[in-house]
This record gives C-alpha cells, sequence and structure tokens, in this order.
C-alpha cells in the first residue's frame, strides 16, 4: 500500500535511509509485479511506435481486457492466498450471461431481478465449492472442477432447453447499463469497478483482521486453528467472493457485448491463475498481494492487446505469455527471497 | 441325458441359430423395424450447430428412423474428441452415420473403417474434398474456398482495397480454407490482405477479441474490409469499428448469422452474410441416409447448400421471428 510506503519512508536526505526507503520498497510483495508491468509496456510502447498504442484509445483497450480480468483475479488471488483454488469462475461468468440474458431477454423480468438471481447462483456456486471443500477435506482443484463441468453443462442445457439456441440478445439501456458497461470514450465503467475492488481487497488483507487471517490459513492451516482462526470460515468466504466477482464480470459483459452465451468465460480460470502468479502470489498459499494482481492483469493486457498494435502475426502472442509468465515467475522468487531475508 | 432333455437342448440351439440369423440379417434394425442413424457433428454450445442439430431430429421424425446427435463439448479437443466419437458411433453398428469432417487427419481413419463395417456414411458440413475417396455416399454443405472467394467478391464490389480475414480457429482446415479463398480473389484483384489469427487465450473474451481488433486497424489505417468467419466474430468486429471511430472507412461482411447479425445487415452496419445453412446440411444429411437405406435412392454428386447471400435486399424474410430455430440465431 502507497500509505505504507510513505508511512516507513523517511523525510531524510541522507543515503543510509534512502537506501532503507529503496530497499524496503524492493521487498513489497509487489514490487516484482510493478517491475514485470513496466517492462512490457515500454516494450510494446517502443515496438509500436506510431502505431497509436500509446493513444487513449490504445490504452483504454488494455485497460478494458485488464479490468474484466482484474475484477476475477483479485478475489482468486486472495483465495489463493487462503490457499485454494477455484476452477468454476468460468461456469459462473458463462452461466451468469445466459441467466440474465434469457430472464430480461427472454422472460422480460426486470433487470435487477436478473441480476439478484444471478448474486444468489454466485452466492450459491461459492458455498457448494467452500462446504464441500472444507468438509470433506478433497483439494479445491477437484471440488471446483466439478463445480466447473456441472454448472457449465446445466447452464447449456438449460439455455437450449428453453430457447433453442446457447446464444441469447440482450439490450439494456439507462442507468443500469451505465453502471456495468458505462463508457468514456473507449474506456469501460468496467475500470471503476476494477479499482474498486483491487483496493478494497488491498484493503482488507493488510489493513483488517479477516485479511490476518486469511494469511494465516493459507500459511499454516494447523497453527492458524490453533490459534483459534475458524479457518473453513474463511474458506467458504474466500470461495463466495471468487463466485460473486465472477457474477459481476458476467454481468458486464452481458450488457457490454448485448447478450448472453453459455459457452463464454472459461478461458478466465487459466487467464486469471496467469494473472496472479505474474503479480507475484505464491500457488502454495499464505503469500501475494491484490495490487500485485492489479499490475499482473495490467500486464495480461498490455500483452495480448498490444501484440495486435505491432503489426506481427498474433501467432506469436501466447509464445510471448508463456515467457511473459516464466520471467515473472523468476523476478517474484528472487524479490521474495529479499523480502523474507529482511 | 434323456430325451426330454435332449429335446430342450437342441430347441435352444435352434432358437438361438435362428435368432443370431435374423439379427445379422437385416443389419442393426430396431425391434420395430427401424433404421439406426448416428450423427457425429459439432458441440451443442455453438448456436450454429444448435440449428443443425434440429434439421437433422426433423428429418429422422420425417423419416421414421432411430437417431442419435453425438458431439464433443467444445472445440479444445476436437480432434481426439471427434476420433473417438466416430469410434463409439461404429462400435454400435449402426445402419448409417452423418459425419462433419472438421479435421480429417483425426477422423479420416475412422470414417475408412465405417464404411468398410457396411455403415453407409454421408458427410456435412466440412469434407468437400475428399468424400468420394473415403467411399462416403454423398457430401451436404459448403466448399469453404469457394465460400472465401465469394467474400472477397462482394467486398470489392463495395470498393474494398486492403481486406482483413479473421481466423477465430487458426488450423481449422474450414477456416483455413475460407481465409484462404478470400486471400486468393483479393489478391487476384490486386487487393492487400492481412490475415488475423486470433490466440486462443482469447477465446470466449469478448473484450480481448475486441481490443485485438481495433489494434490490428490501428495499426494499418489501409485496412477498410473485414471478413469474419462466425457470427459472434462479426459482432465484435463491428463494435471494434464502431468504438474504434472506423464505422465510415471499414465495412464488415461474414460468414454464419446470429440475430444480431441479421439486424446488423438491415441496419446497413455489416454489407453481406453468407448463410451455410447448417439446418439444411443436418436435414438433408439424415434424409438422405434414411431414403437411401430405405429405398436405395439418393442425390448424385454432393449437395450444396451454401452461401445463401444475405444482404440488405433479402434480410426482411431471413429475421422473421418464427424462423429462428432453423437459421440458429436468436
Amino acid at each position: 500500500m502507497s500509505s505504507d510506503i510513505t508511512r516507513q519512508a523517511p523525510p531524510a536526505t541522507d543515503s543510509s535511509s534512502l537506501g532503507k526507503f529503496l530497499g524496503d520498497t524492493m521487498r513489497r510483495p509487489e514490487f516484482g509485479a510493478f517491475i514485470g508491468t513496466l517492462t512490457v509496456f515500454v516494450f510494446f510502447a517502443v515496438v509500436t511506435s506510431g502505431n497509436g498504442f500509446l493513444t487513449w484509445r490504445g490504452t483504454a483497450g488494455w485497460l478494458n481486457v485488464a479490468a474484466e480480468l482484474g475484477i476475477v483475479a483479485v478475489p482468486v488471488a486472495l483465495l489463493m492466498i487462503g490457499g485454494e483454488l477455484d476452477l468454476s469462475v468460468g461456469s459462473v461468468i458463462g452461466a451468469t450471461s445466459v441467466l440474465v440474458a434469457v430472464a430480461t431477454g427472454i422472460y422480460g423480468a426486470p433487470i435487477w431481478l436478473s441480476i439478484a438471481l444471478a448474486l444468489a447462483l454466485g452466492v450459491g456456486v461459492g458455498l457448494f465449492n467452500g462446504i464441500v471443500t472444507v468438509r470433506t477435506g478433497l483439494p479445491s482443484f477437484i471440488v471446483t472442477l466439478v463445480s466447473m463441468l456441472a454448472l457449465a453443462g446445466l447452464a447449456l442445457g438449460l439455455t437450449r432447453f428453453l430457447v433453442g439456441t446457447p446464444n441469447v440478445s440482450l439490450s439494456v439501456e439507462g442507468a443500469w447499463r451505465f453502471l456495468f458497461a458505462g463508457k468514456w470514450g473507449p474506456a469501460s465503467i468496467s475500470i471503476i469497478w476494477w479499482v474498486l475492488v483491487s483496493l478494497v481487497a488491498g484493503w482488507v488483507l493488510f489493513r483488517t483482521q479477516f485479511g490476518n487471517w486469511i494469511q494465516a490459513t493459507g500459511g499454516d492451516r494447523q497453527s492458524a486453528r490453533e490459534a483459534g482462526i475458524r479457518t473453513d470460515r474463511v474458506k467458504i468466504t474466500l470461495f463466495i467472493l471468487t463466485a460473486v466477482a465472477a457474477v459481476l464480470v458476467g454481468v458486464i459483459q452481458t450488457m457490454t457485448f448485448n447478450g448472453g452465451e453459455a459457452t463464454r468465460g472459461q478461458v478466465y480460470v487459466f487467464n486469471s491463475i496467469i494473472a496472479t502468479v505474474i503479480g507475484g502470489v505464491l500457488l502454495q498459499g499464505g503469500y501475494g498481494s491484490p495490487i500485485g494482481v492489479m499490475l499482473g492483469a495490467m500486464t495480461f493486457g498490455i500483452v495480448n492487446v498490444g501484440i495486435f498494435y505491432t503489426g506481427w502475426s498474433s501467432d506469436w502472442a501466447q509464445l510471448l505469455l508463456g515467457l511473459l509468465l516464466l520471467a515473472a515467475v523468476l523476478t517474484n522468487n528472487l524479490f521474495r527471497r529479499l523480502a523474507m531475508r529482511a | 441325458m434323456n430325451k426330454v432333455t435332449r429335446m430342450i437342448a437342441g430347441g435352444i440351439l435352434a432358437l438361438a441359430c435362428s435368432t443370431s440369423l435374423f439379427a445379422s440379417e437385416g443389419q442393426a434394425k430396431d425391434a420395430d423395424g427401424n433404421y439406426e442413424i448416428i450423427a457425429v457433428l459439432g458441440p451443442l454450445g455453438d448456436p450454429f450447430f444448435s440449428a443443425m442439430e434440429k434439421g437433422t431430429k426433423d428429418a429422422a421424425e420425417a423419416a421414421g428412423v432411430k437417431f442419435e446427435y453425438t458431439a464433443p463439448n467444445g472445440f479444445d479437443n476436437l480432434s481426439q474428441d471427434l476420433a473417438r466419437l466416430i469410434e463409439v458411433g461404429l462400435s454400435r453398428k449402426p445402419d448409417a452415420m452423418v459425419i462433419g469432417n472438421f479435421i480429417p487427419d483425426a477422423e479420416n481413419e475412422g470414417i475408412r473403417a465405417a464404411v468398410e463395417a457396411g455403415i453407409e456414411v454421408v458427410v456435412i458440413n466440412t469434407g468437400s474434398d475428399n468424400w468420394k475417396e473415403l467411399g462416403a455416399l454423398t457430401f451436404v454443405g459448403e466448399d469453404s474456398t469457394a465460400v472465401g472467394r465469394k467474400a472477397a467478391e462482394l467486398h470489392l464490389a463495395s470498393g474494398a482495397t486492403h481486406g482483413m480475414c479473421i481466423n477465430h480457429v487458426p488450423g481449422n482446415p474450414g477456416t483455413e480454407a475460407r481465409c484462404q479463398g478470400f486471400k486468393e480473389d483479393m489478391e487476384a484483384g490486386g487487393k492487400k490482405v492481412t490475415v488475423l489469427n486470433l490466440p486462443y487465450s482469447s477465446q470466449g473474451s469478448p473484450q480481448q477479441i475486441v481490443q485485438a481488433i481495433t489494434g490490428a486497424l490501428t495499426a494499418d489505417k489501409t485496412i477498410n474490409a473485414i471478413y469474419t468467419l462466425g457470427s459472434g466474430l462479426a459482432e465484435n468486429a463491428m463494435q471494434a469499428v464502431a468504438d474504434g471511430g472506423f464505422a465510415e472507412t471499414v465495412k464488415v461482411g461474414t460468414s454464419d448469422v446470429s440475430r444480431r447479425t441479421l439486424e446488423a445487415v438491415r441496419d446497413g452496419k455489416l454489407v453481406f452474410d453468407l448463410d451455410q445453412q447448417p439446418y439444411l446440411q443436418g436435414y438433408y444429411g439424415v434424409l438422405i441416409a434414411a431414403q437411401h437405406l430405405k429405398y436405395g435412392i439418393q442425390p448424385v454428386g454432393a449437395v450444396t447448400t451454401g452461401p445463401l447471400i444475405i444482404t440488405k435486399e433479402n434480410v426482411d424474410k431471413v429475421l422473421n421471428p418464427e424462423v429462428v430455430p432453423y437459421r440458429g440465431a436468436m
């Protein structure tokens, strides 16, 4: 957190405290992610020179992509810090998009009711994932794989049963559209949602007791339990938050792209893990920062959109993303080791 | 062993022989004497294949045959899924199979095995090049290269000088052939062509696709015509064109329909929509197989279902809400 930096930063001019300030900054969990984002940004700024990547439209383009990914990736990161994975986010996005499109577009339900139903769906999926994981002790990888498959099948089957096609149009206007799909020129309101989600998550993780519980639960569950933390409740809450974030992205996409598709969103499962890892979250849990993940989503957006401003063959985009992931993990490791030594 | 038991044993043996004879005689007709047809086609999550499935089911009902539609769940493991489904289908010994030859390298072996086993095969949607050599009864669908050429012709007619073909399934022979046909005829007309391959990491994320197209248009301002290979992609391309301020300069045309692409044709935002009519492909595929089994009659040569060219002139009829399930558009 920036407030943290300012508090730790001494007002002095002497070199030793400047060195301490720099050292502290470098040891922050976000620092590796920040260097990664900066590097790819400079890289694309240079190689796309004059192609419009640095214009407002180009910038809004990668911010929009980063925002939709980041809204899901940040809660996924909290869950990973708490020691669990969620593979069902993609299915929740797809199911939300058809639920809203069918309920309002076909059956004429008011949009607030459709959104409420989608939220109920999200809470339900989160509860299922959380309770089954905690009660059975099965890896969340398996439990959420089950809900991913089951929900995707249910969404597709029900939509086709009700309307005969998996792809349903819906156009929403007015205040609801502004709230979820509003635009200033090329920039979407999802960017504001993303920043809000990231800041709130950062505040919760580093400034509240619940945040301490998350880190303790993912770091060492046994000692966390012995210290009186209800680790099962922490996990269930985190599963619900992840699913609700996926619902938010589902609603944003349904309104932005004027309709729902049952099969939409699966790519978010993988991409949200990419963003969290680039953002410096440890896959084993216990360590990471929502602000780092925000930067991870930015890096993902810059690479995935930037490649199309280069005019190169887009076949290379995935290769670049793979190499970047490797570089990010290696730098993060380096900075984390520095942090641990402190 | 006394006489009575010997008689009973003999009777059972005779009965067993007669049932097995009966079974081998009439192929795999079910208890009601109906022929059985199994289809191996595309995933139902795609509205295109939803319409195709409706076609197959309607034809099966009309022809009075036992029918089952099998398909992979998605596009991400297509080769293996299709090969496995064909194998499962032929091991059930139906009378005929209706197969989309989307990935020939993965499917040809299974199709040949089915033909050798005496199962009649009708290839639909993809596979116009090799259905004859595989021994299929016929092919129902479109010639993908010719469709790409048609797109080039329509874009050239509306004044395109630099076309961009957006391939959202790089490596799929059908989409590659459409882009190839488009490229050849645009270049034959003395114009430039760019092929934009969308990476796997963007599939199912419309925002990424919109931004990718915006990027390509911004990076090369000479592009003034886009050809997309699916209705969802066409919607994304139209959004990129509108949001990026290219509405005056860039024209979009597409293959395959959805309600929104048809409305866009009506509103003049899409210059053409090439419909290969998946409902007809499914319907004719099953009907031809059934009629061949029942009466020994069949079309000679391939049956062409596309492209049906939809422009502002004829879009109103297509947009009639009653035809939605037949179009695969909602």
